[in-house]
């Protein structure tokens, strides 16, 4: 399973041969550990389907973050942090011991919650991903340029503007920025930790149409804080409570007939 | 209800707050003001070496007796002495017009033909008579305070009895004298041409017995007619010039089995046509100058060339305006002298420093008939022939120092070529002070650099492994642990560097090269061996604490180290390596030297840098890195690419406050760099820099002399120095703090 990871990146590949459409996800039993005290994450269950938006919903410091970490391994670099459980991407297990962390990172992208543009130009910003995988040539790197920021609606503004520094730009331009860098590298899965959490309303809604277009070739996993962003930009969404996935539904039916006490009281306002 | 209650309290709220401000302002005005008086102080102490030498008119006075060849002034400038041509000492008040003391040194109906002084502040003179003989004369000036008034009580005491030098009848038309602390040496040219050369030892009141050597050398060119006689200091060279501008140079030195003749050389000065119109000689009998008609102002030299030829060496032309000069007269004292020009200007220069001063006067030179400057400096006395004394008082407290002479390469006295050359003062009274500040600021960028190359390569990685890839509970111990080196007292650091790191390194120097070679080496083959076998060794190491695992490869290295440069030094060189470098490339070894001050000041730097580059470092956003791994960029990469261009300008603002630290450093150099002003690139010789030459000789400067404000024109480059680099530290924060505001 891990070999499929080791393959050349898809961006190498010929475009026309690269029509995605995301993976399927499934997390079993999954528990985190910061340390031998602090259980983060405890016995995680979930399907995650492509060409769907997933959410994850719960109050602060319920795990919902730690647990999107969880499928690009950015907790790798928490000293002391343990995992058990598996998760497994197209059946392919993400944590196996060869699996090339790099090569996983690189399918499946993440936006978080600061736009985090790097201190360089815009155009370097999206070309970034693709010069790390080893891609030098000028006119594959401006095609990719373009059609990154395109998809990620953000080209009709910078389009003159490709050679400023990207932090000229206003919040809500830096994030669909970080959102064209992710997709610049064509993952499969798109991570996004509470990708509007700290944009203006119409930034807001600009973020939650991209989700949507973004939808029919990519897995799309978010968290977010907002019950009204997760009820409308989301298929299915997972309430978590405390390290555990307290209800898993279809968006339609957790928000309007939830199944559990505690999702109840959380979507009601009652605590969180 | 309770209004006067609020308002009051409202009040001293107010009134508090007004303190608060009024101290907080007070503090950092104070702290601004005081470094800019600090500035202004320097400033204000540089200030004398810049004004020029000059020359003020104080008046004409008349002297009893108007065929006086020879004037002497006392130092204050009070007290003249005029020697006549019937050889009598005329001692008369300068600002009065009053004799003070008339004596008869020679016989009845004498007659002098030549008369000089010794280039000494109260030096012997010398008066030749038409009839052969010597006079060698000391004027003294016994001073005695009455009731607040200054006498002088002048007196002449001849320093040996007459002495019949050319044959009687023979006149000596020209004499030459040189003193030193012991010694005495008079040349003269008789009528018929021939030189005589006596020397003299000097007893401690200044009396001399009989002669040491009597030398008599035949005619040569023109008999009779010598514009100069010269003889050195060290009694070894006697120099004849005619008026012509053809020069003789004799070898005194005694004539032995290997030379059996006295040798001489000859050349000419001028171009066909062109005169000796002056000539002097300058202060310590080192050196004399001599000018032309044409306007040549020439520093000439006896020496003797590396071949061991004779020779007279031009030591510097100075430039003057192509005006004819009248009269030449030398301070005794310093190297200053005075040049009377056929208009009626009077130059003021100095030989070291080529400093001038510029006087027109109306005076009617070509009337002048003696000159000479004071015993103290401060006066210039020009005679003319109806027997009136011009005086002018000179203003040079700080010739001797020009910009020339403080940054290029000087010619002085003694030295075949230009050179640059600190060394302010020896013993002897006559010495030319060497003041050039770039061998010291040479020595101050030689230490700075080898400590940065020390320092940067320790101190950056160190900064990038504990702020980017270290375990955060690891760095919690390291960087403190770092940083409490900076609290060392630099004083130990210099100790150990001095009397135990540089007497190590002089013994052991072969392992200590190896060693800085092959650490790298062996720290990368770690870094690939750990990349094989971490998965077997990770369960056996605490997580985070894995480069503790370096330290026995550490003492691996330095063992392999240590047997390295035995079989090197043993059976590829055959000698040491301290040797090897010698033959191979004239390096000499010096015991304290730049490699010991790179390594002392390098681990004084490091902290600094360290502290700096590390928090830079550190603090770049987590997010920004954690964007680039989550894009798949591996640690390198992401440290590459996003950390350090991102830290670069706080890294850059730590190299210059490390450099301006090691620009400014003072105790390890002084300790351990040798001291010597020397202006070498070679790693294993010593420097001097302004930080240690400052910190030497300050405390036994004389106040206010030359030598104490070239020192404060050390302390005001090192100031702009470190002023410079701390300053572009600073603007490349700010610039930093800008570029990352949005972040």
């Amino acid at each position: 399973m891990s070999a499929e990871l080791s393959l050349k990146p898809r961006h190498l590949l010929p475009a026309k041969a690269n029509k995605r459409t995301g993976m399927n996800v499934s997390v079993d039993g999954l528990s985190l550990y910061y340390d031998r005290h602090t259980k983060a994450l405890d016995d995680v269950s979930l399907r995650i389907k492509r060409q769907q938006v997933t959410a994850f919903i719960g109050p602060s410091g319920c795990g919902k973050s730690t647990l999107l970490r969880c499928f690009n391994r950015m907790n790798d670099q928490i000293e002391g942090c343990r995992i058990e459980g598996r998760i497994r991407m197209d059946k392919m297990d993400i944590y196996h011991p060869r699996v090339d962390v790099s090569l996983l990172r690189r399918r499946v992208g993440m936006v978080f919650q600061k736009p985090n543009p790097f201190p360089m130009s815009v155009y370097e910003n999206v070309a970034y991903g693709l010069r790390i995988g080893g891609l030098r040539r000028r006119r594959e790197l401006d095609e990719v340029v373009e059609r990154s920021l395109r998809a990620a609606a953000l080209w009709d503004e910078v389009k003159d503007r490709l050679n400023e520094n990207a932090l000229a730009l206003s919040g809500g331009q830096q994030q669909r920025l970080v959102i064209a860098r992710t997709i610049a590298v064509e993952p499969d899965v798109l991570l996004l930790d509470e990708p509007a959490s700290s944009l203006d309303p119409i930034s807001t809604l600009k973020i939650e149409e991209l989700i949507y277009e973004l939808k029919s070739r990519y897995t799309i996993i978010i968290v977010t804080h907002n019950m009204q962003q997760a009820a409308r930009v989301s298929d299915m969404t997972a309430f978590m409570y405390q390290g555990r996935v307290i209800e898993f539904d279809t968006a339609d039916r957790l928000f309007t007939n939830p199944k559990e006490k505690q999702t109840e009281d959380y979507i009601t306002g009652r605590y969180g | 209800m309770n209004n006067s209650l609020h308002r009051g309290r409202f009040a001293a709220r107010q009134v508090l707050d007004r303190c608060a401000n009024a101290l907080i302002s007070a503090g950092g005005v104070g702290v601004i003001l005081s470094v800019v008086m600090i500035l202004v102080f320097l400033l204000h102490e540089v200030a004398p070496l810049l004004s020029a030498p000059s020359l003020t008119e104080q008046g004409t006075s008349a002297v009893p007796a108007s065929d006086s060849t020879l004037l002497v002034a006392e130092d204050i400038g009070s007290v003249g002495l005029a020697f006549s041509e019937s050889g009598e000492a005329r001692f008369f008040d300068l600002s009065r017009d009053r004799a003070l003391l008339t004596r008869s040194l020679l016989y009845a109906d004498a007659s002098v033909t030549a008369a000089t002084r010794a280039a000494l502040p109260w030096g012997a003179a010398a008066l030749g008579t038409e009839a052969g003989e010597l006079l060698l004369v000391r004027p003294e000036f016994e001073t005695t305070v009455t009731q607040g008034r200054r006498e002088l009580r002048p007196s002449v005491r001849p320093i040996v009895p007459l002495l019949q030098l050319a044959p009687a009848g023979d006149a000596l038309l020209r004499v030459a004298l040189t003193e030193t602390d012991s010694e005495l040496a008079v040349a003269a040219e008789s009528a018929s041409g021939r030189l005589y050369f006596a020397s003299w030892q000097l007893d401690e009141n200044g009396l001399a017995g009989s002669a040491n050597r009597v030398l008599s050398l035949p005619p040569g060119e023109d008999p009779g007619s010598s514009g100069l006689l010269f003889v050195d200091a060290r009694h070894r060279f006697l120099v004849r010039v005619t008026f012509q501008g053809n020069y003789t140079v004799h070898d005194l030195a005694p004539v032995n089995n290997a030379m059996p003749v006295p040798r001489l050389t000859s050349g000419s000065l001028f171009e066909a046509g062109e005169q000796l119109t002056a000539a002097a000689v300058l202060f310590g009998s080192a050196s004399f100058v001599v000018a032309s008609d044409r306007g040549a102002l020439l520093q000439l030299s006896p020496t003797l060339q590396d071949s061991g030829e004779l020779s007279l060496q031009t030591l510097r032309r100075f430039s003057v305006p192509g005006k004819a000069v009248h009269h030449l007269a030398a301070d005794p004292g310093s190297r200053l002298f005075a040049a009377v020009f056929d208009d009626g200007a009077i130059g003021l220069f100095h030989s070291t420093s080529q400093r001038q001063g510029w006087a027109t006067t109306g005076l009617a030179t070509d009337e002048i008939t003696a000159s000479s400057i004071s015993n103290g400096g401060g006066q210039l006395l020009l005679q003319d022939a109806q027997g009136g004394v011009t005086r002018f008082s000179i203003q040079a407290p700080h010739a001797d120092v020009s910009a020339r002479s403080l940054f290029a390469a000087v010619q002085y006295e003694g030295y075949r070529a230009p050179i640059f050359k600190w060394q302010p003062a020896t013993a002897g009274a006559t010495y030319e002070a060497k003041l050039s500040l770039s061998p010291l600021l040479w020595g101050t960028l030689k230490a700075a650099f080898f400590t940065m190359l020390f320092a940067i390569p320790l101190a950056l990685s160190a900064a990038i492994f504990t702020g980017y890839f270290m375990a955060s509970s690891m760095r919690r111990k390291v960087k403190p642990g770092i940083e409490l080196m900076e609290a060392m007292p630099t004083v130990v650091l210099g100790f150990l560097a001095a009397l135990w790191f540089a007497p190590w390194l002089d013994e052991h120097l072969a392992e200590a090269l190896l060693a800085c070679l092959l650490l790298p080496v062996a720290v990368a083959v770690s870094g690939v061996l750990w990349g094989l076998l971490g998965n077997v060794l990770r369960p056996y190491v605490v997580s985070g604490w894995e480069p503790l695992l370096l330290l026995p490869v550490f003492a691996g290295t330095a063992a392999l180290a240590v047997f390295a440069a035995d079989l090197l030094e043993q059976w590829y060189l055959g000698m040491s390596l301290k040797d090897y470098i010698y033959q191979r490339w004239g390096l000499d070894y010096a015991q304290r030297n730049a490699l010991v001050v790179g390594v002392a000041m390098g681990l004084a730097v490091v902290p600094t840098v360290f502290s700096i580059a590390e928090d830079a470092l550190y603090s770049v956003p987590k997010q920004l890195s954690d964007g680039s791994l989550a894009l798949g960029a591996s640690r390198w990469q992401t440290l590459r690419n996003v950390v350090l261009p991102t830290a670069s300008p706080g890294i850059f603002s730590a190299l210059m406050i490390g450099l301006g630290r090691a620009v400014g450093e003072t105790m390890i150099v002084v300790m351990a760099a040798g001291n010597t002003p020397l202006m070498d690139s070679n790693l294993f010789s010593g420097m001097r820099t302004l930080s240690a030459t400052i910190a030497l000789e300050a405390p036994e400067v004389a106040l206010g002399s030359s030598h104490y404000r070239v020192l404060i024109v050390a302390a005001l480059l090192l100031f702009l120095l470190t002023f410079i680099l701390n300053s572009a530290a600073e603007l490349l924060r700010q610039r930093l703090r800008r570029r990352y505001r949005a972040l």
